[in-house]
């Protein structure tokens, strides 16, 4: 992990676990939406990106795989990323609000597609059952109106640059890691980034925007969006731009959900 | 765009702004793209000049530089511009660096690279590494350090090509490839060219290509292979040069060109790699060095003698001992300022990543002469199937006192990595600590094993001697304080 050198957590990313920690997730995020709408920032929703800390098998796994990129060798609060594939206006109704993701396991019950690149179109109320996802974070950039075309274009050329962003590859190192219990190397220490981030990553690189300027090899995960949302802020402001968001978590510690929880 | 093709040169002195080179099909002169510059979201002015290259008849391309020069300069450490050039309702966009010009807080850092061998790269592995390294680590530049187009390989010189021709279609093949252009785009270039611009161990005969067999036909060829290597990548180059220097202070930088004129190599030993200009230029860079020096080489120093398939620097008898004198001077303080200074040398040319220091009659330079080496970008075929060692000792006779001086890499403490799989080097450089009351500046050498794609071998397969592929992998990094 790279210093951003920073000494001020980023004042505009809100810790609202108190408030939302017996409320679901949906609830988390229409107020989170309205929040963003708020301060003007996060284009109504469209290309903001969320963030989800899961306590089931293969959200465990992939929190534990992070601890390596924090400084305090932690598990990650965060085990997926998404983002927002649509407006969010006053008729939406969020359960059905449409995500753009590359999840490890598609709660959609579909098998990823490799003509897709694994990307999978998914909906917000798949995450809503805050014991299973118990962290979960919306995160907003500044943007122009064109600019978020622009990564609306983007998110869905899922194979422009397959070469560099080969997110069915990174899905079959991932599942291999998660299937086989500790038998193969954490794929984060062979440069395998965890897909959901990536995504994220090949999305906003059409800006030219870095959004995971605390890596130091290329293993993005979620762990380093959320560092640059949180500790990267001044750099993005050198480029006129603000991160914004608020996050809950209720589980920081990563407890395994039990089978019969 | 795909009509228009460009590629950034050297970035223009003190952050001044950048040359870019365009090139259009055909022959006909044709206008540059339009141009505008953000930084930090917000419009940056700036003046544009626009000159066409000369008509290369057969090239059936035409080249031209922009030089495009900043209002105000950018500050010292360099700093990073959003450019937008746009040509026949075409638009692509460039995130460049202006040139640091002295070694700050942020430091510094570039990246270096040679061997390029583009019919193992089609899917685009070099660019796909490179993209992903800007993305890391940002590198304000690059240099390329030779054998940027393998004009001789594969062998399919056609003997009814005229020079320009042969050339022109191998260049082509190279720049005509989206994914090695964007590879050139990440960020700009510094450039200097090895054997392959011209043909394997140019300027010598190859008994594969008929085409060099006699004098008169050499000198044709040679000539045609010099005309492209000027309009695709020399003329990008401050000042066009062949060779020459820059400064991010203190630290120097002098990029060599030890192919373009080079003479057939004698058994004596007394013909040259370098113009007698050319050294006259590397030994007044060594005398007012005022901190270390970066001294870019075509060919690595350390290399054990070659012989008719390919030379090496040291079948130049006596440059090659010039060559150590001038990094000997340097060491020995005999230079304007009466102080040792340092000399990192960087490297390609041998398909081996490789860092390895001599050590020689020098005890207060702790690192010797270190000398970095990335290469291949991507590895030629049929390719090495081992890692290119250094020699265990090095004579330099003679030496600056007119004597003898020995250099040894010991195997085993002086060598800390070689590898054939594809790669890249980076440096950075940081202000360093005063050791002993001398000033350092901090070099951290970095090489990454370029992504590649993953070769799934059965039970009874051996693996490749370059491996079975992966992603972009830092495989070496260590550290020097040099004065």
């Amino acid at each position: 992990m790279r210093n951003s050198e920073t000494s001020t957590r980023n004042p505009d990313i809100k810790d609202w676990t108190g408030k939302y920690h017996k409320r679901t997730n949906l609830q988390f995020f229409n107020d989170a939406f309205a929040a963003l709408r708020k301060q003007d920032i996060g284009n109504r929703g469209l290309m903001t990106v969320g963030l989800v800390g899961s306590r089931d098998l293969p959200g465990h796994t992939l929190r534990m795989a992070q601890a390596m990129l924090r400084w305090d060798l932690r598990p990650s609060y965060w085990s997926h990323a998404f983002v927002v594939a649509e407006p969010v206006m006053a008729r939406t109704s969020l359960g059905n609000l449409n995500i753009l993701e590359i999840p490890l396991f598609p709660r959609n019950g579909q098998f990823p597609k490799p003509e897709n690149n694994g990307v999978n179109e998914g909906t917000l109320g798949q995450y809503d059952d805050k014991t299973i996802d118990a962290n979960v974070g919306l995160f907003a950039i500044t943007l122009s109106e064109e600019e978020v075309k622009k990564l609306v274009k983007r998110a869905k050329a899922w194979n422009a640059d397959r070469v560099r962003y080969n997110f069915w590859d990174m899905l079959g190192a991932w599942q291999s890691y998660l299937w086989s219990q500790g038998d193969k190397p954490n794929p984060l220490r062979e440069g395998i980034p965890i897909a959901a981030s990536s995504y994220i990553e090949f999305i906003f690189e059409k800006l030219g925007l870095g959004v995971t300027p605390g890596a130091s090899s290329s293993n993005s995960a979620p762990e380093h969006l959320w560092n640059a949302a949180c500790w990267w802020h001044k750099a993005f402001k050198e480029d006129n731009r603000k991160i914004s968001g608020m996050f809950v978590a209720r589980d920081p510690g990563c407890a395994m959900l039990r089978p019969n929880e | 765009m795909k009509n228009l093709w460009i590629v950034p040169g050297a970035p223009l002195s003190k952050g001044q702004g950048w040359v870019i080179w365009c090139s259009r099909k055909g022959e006909t002169s044709f206008t540059p793209p339009d141009v505008m510059i953000r930084r930090q979201a917000a419009p940056v002015t700036f003046q544009t000049d626009w000159v066409l290259l000369p008509k290369v008849p057969g090239l059936r391309r035409r080249m031209g530089l922009l030089t495009v020069k900043l209002a105000t300069s950018a500050p010292p450490e360099g700093a990073q511009f959003h450019l937008t050039l746009t040509a026949n309702n075409q638009s692509q966009d460039f995130i460049w660096s202006t040139l640091p010009y002295q070694v700050g807080g942020k430091g510094v850092t570039f990246i270096f690279a040679s061997c390029f061998w583009q019919n193992n790269d089609r899917d685009g592995y070099y660019r796909a590494g490179l993209k992903d390294l800007q993305a890391l680590s940002n590198p304000q530049f690059k240099m390329l350090i030779g054998d940027q187009v393998y004009g001789d390989w594969p062998n399919s010189w056609d003997l009814g090509d005229d020079a320009i021709e042969l050339y022109a279609k191998r260049y082509r093949q190279y720049w005509g490839d989206a994914f090695y252009r964007e590879a050139l785009q990440t960020c700009p270039n510094f450039i200097t060219c090895d054997d392959h611009e011209y043909w394997n161990d140019f300027p010598e005969k190859q008994i594969h290509l008929p085409q060099t067999w006699d004098s008169k036909n050499r000198k044709k060829y040679g000539r045609g292979a010099d005309e492209l290597y000027f309009q695709f990548q020399r003329c990008l180059n401050p000042d066009q040069a062949r060779w020459y220097t820059f400064t991010i202070d203190p630290v120097s930088f002098f990029m060599s060109d030890t192919r373009s004129e080079r003479e057939r190599c004698n058994e004596k030993g007394t013909s040259h790699f370098m113009s007698e200009e050319q050294w006259a230029a590397l030994e007044t860079w060594q005398q007012s060095l005022e901190g270390p020096g970066v001294l870019v080489l075509g060919q690595p120093l350390f290399q054990k003698d070659g012989d008719f398939r390919d030379h090496s620097l040291s079948n130049f008898r006596d440059d090659y001992a010039r060559l150590w004198r001038v990094i000997e001077r340097s060491l020995a303080g005999e230079n304007a300022q009466k102080t040792p200074h340092d000399i990192l040398v960087l490297s390609g040319d041998i398909h081996t990543g490789r860092y390895a220091e001599a050590h020689g009659p020098f005890p207060d330079a702790p690192y010797g002469v270190p000398e970095f080496i990335a290469s291949p970008a991507a590895m030629i075929n049929p390719g090495n199937d081992k890692p290119e060692a250094p020699p265990e000792k090095i004579k330099v006779r003679p030496n600056a006192q007119g004597r003898e001086s020995v250099w040894r890499i010991n195997p085993q403490n002086n060598i800390d990595i070689m590898t054939i799989q594809n790669n890249v080097g980076l440096v950075r450089i940081f202000p360093g600590n005063k050791v002993g009351g001398t000033p350092r500046i901090r070099f951290e050498l970095e090489l990454w094993r370029l992504p590649a794609k993953v070769i799934e071998l059965d039970w009874d397969e051996d693996a490749p001697a370059q491996g079975t592929g992966g992603p972009l992998k830092q495989v070496f990094k260590k550290e020097l304080l040099l004065r």
